[in-house]
């Protein structure tokens, strides 16, 4: 049934992100299709609540080691079928990565620019550090692996050992950059490379989960 | 040939091969996902599509039209999904919803919107003038001679773009990137481990980002300048052979600097790999000479 947008497309609608041509037919067909406007709604609405999440947060604990148990224990789903079942792990998928692209896009201090500022970073305090939607994120991690190991028979061994090989691959890349946050908190860079790993890790498994189960 | 009307389901029964031509109203969309099997999309200047698809004996394929969108699809005997080739002939201007796990897909000179995904294969898109999305996880992404929007992902095969004018986005997690010859004031490439390398026009106002964890980020640029050029490694390194880039950055950790009045936003950054700015022309992309990335 698809004339519709992508979820990615109104996602980047929803945010202002797309380049003008593309935004004008995108609004047109959003004007002519509820369905589609009440997505574009609730996208915004998630983009208001993200905004307003906490700039910063004491680094009480680490939380995450019990996300990885969490992960871990993470319960098969409810017996839904085929695109029913998509629409649900692509609205956390799709509120994990709008979370995160808005703490960590929005609310980070933007790239160093302009010629003044090969000068050193303002300096902040070492202890404070930006909020994730560590939440959200292990939601929809969860969700989709365990949408993966429901339909992940329909895979080529070699294509599962591939996906693992490149899940583990990203998993390094975020350990890296979370150890080197603890001793540089206020490091943008860091914050940036965090937050497209997760992202691309979440777009790993919501790829694959939307291929197998697309002709279920 | 079987004529199909309205929401009509239409199933081609043949046992070796299907082949159905349909006329269609300017602006109807194709669907077609498939389990296994190539699917090659090609263009002509009729109003209809036509649709081969070489399967096994039991195997059926619906080709269905509701409204604007024709869906194909297949179902076989057992519960072993089918493996079928489909060979599809439409008109320029149509948005097509591509899908495959184990296949490999081929468009060529489609105008409209596409959107091309598989697990296990090649995604090979030429020409184009709509917005363009391929992925796949275990095999190339290549888009080449398009005027479009293109996103491109790849997990662990090569994404290519090659002469590509519009905005550019590709993303990778073990393989490589190669954007040549492309001509937008709006690129982005991110991988993990994989290397990134870009040769293209760098506009006055546009905006270049590039992001690795640990592969190597090669961009290749033209000569005067017009950007303002931000770089940032945390254990990597920082090469140039613009002078004016080599003198600010090489050396550091981070850094800006601006070249010619800085127009352009070019962002580079990684964690453990290495940046390396350079003239176009100085290295070359993977297939157009014998150069290296």
């Amino acid at each position: 049934m698809s004339d519709h947008p992508s979820d990615t497309t109104l996602q980047l609608h929803a945010d202002g992100e797309l380049a003008s041509a593309e935004r004008w037919e995108v609004e047109r067909h959003v004007q002519a299709c509820p369905a589609c406007a009440r997505e574009v709604d609730a996208y915004r609405q998630l983009l208001g609540r993200a905004s307003e999440l906490p700039r910063a947060i004491e680094p009480t604990v680490d939380i995450w080691p019990e996300i990885e148990r969490r992960l871990g224990e993470a319960a098969p789903l409810s017996p839904r079928r085929g695109r029913g079942r998509r629409n649900v792990w692509s609205v956390l998928a799709a509120a994990a990565v709008l979370a995160l692209g808005v703490a960590l896009g929005r609310l980070l201090p933007r790239p160093v620019t302009g010629p003044e500022l090969a000068a050193p970073l303002p300096v902040q305090t070492p202890s404070v550090l930006v909020t994730y939607d560590e939440a959200g994120y292990a939601s929809a991690i969860a969700e989709l692996e365990a949408v993966l190991r429901e339909v992940g028979d329909r895979l080529q061994p070699e294509t599962v050992a591939t996906v693992e090989e490149n899940l583990a691959i990203i998993d390094r890349a975020i350990d890296e950059a979370r150890a080197a946050l603890l001793a540089d908190p206020a490091n943008d860079q860091l914050h940036r490379q965090l937050a497209t790993n997760m992202q691309m890790k979440i777009g790993l498994l919501r790829m694959i989960t939307d291929a197998v189960t697309a002709d279920l | 040939m079987i004529a199909i009307s309205g929401a009509l389901l239409v199933a081609l029964l043949a046992p070796q091969q299907a082949d159905t031509t349909i006329t269609v109203p300017a602006g109807t969309r194709l669907n077609l996902h498939t389990f296994a099997g190539e699917i090659v999309v090609e263009t002509w200047d009729r109003n209809e599509f036509r649709i081969e698809a070489d399967h096994g004996p039991g195997e059926t394929v619906h080709v269905s039209r509701s409204g604007s969108v024709v869906e194909v699809a297949a179902e076989g005997r057992s519960r072993i999904p089918p493996r079928i080739d489909y060979r599809v002939t439409l008109p320029a201007a149509t948005d097509l919803d591509l899908g495959g796990v184990n296949s490999d897909i081929s468009v060529t000179g489609i105008g409209g919107q596409v959107q091309a995904t598989t697990v296990n294969g090649d995604v090979r898109i030429e020409g184009g003038s709509g917005v363009i999305q391929v992925q796949t996880v275990q095999g190339d992404a290549m888009v080449t001679g398009a005027r479009a929007t293109v996103r491109a992902q790849s997990v662990s095969g090569s994404v290519l773009l090659r002469d590509i004018a519009g905005p550019v986005e590709a993303q990778t997690v073990s393989g490589s990137i190669v954007l040549d010859g492309i001509d937008t004031d709006d690129a982005e490439a991110s991988a993990v481990s994989g290397s990134i390398f870009y040769d293209g026009e760098i506009r006055p106002g546009g905006r270049y980002s590039f992001v690795s964890h640990s592969g190597r980020t090669t961009l290749a640029l033209p000569d005067p300048l017009d950007a303002t050029i931000s770089a940032s490694v945390l254990s990597g390194r920082i090469t140039s052979s613009f002078p004016e880039i080599s003198a600010a950055l090489e050396g550091s950790r981070r850094g800006t600097v601006v070249v010619g009045s800085g127009r352009a936003s070019v962002e580079a950054e990684t964690f453990s790999g290495e940046i390396r700015l350079v003239r176009r022309g100085e290295v070359r992309a993977p297939g157009r000479t014998n150069g290296t990335i």
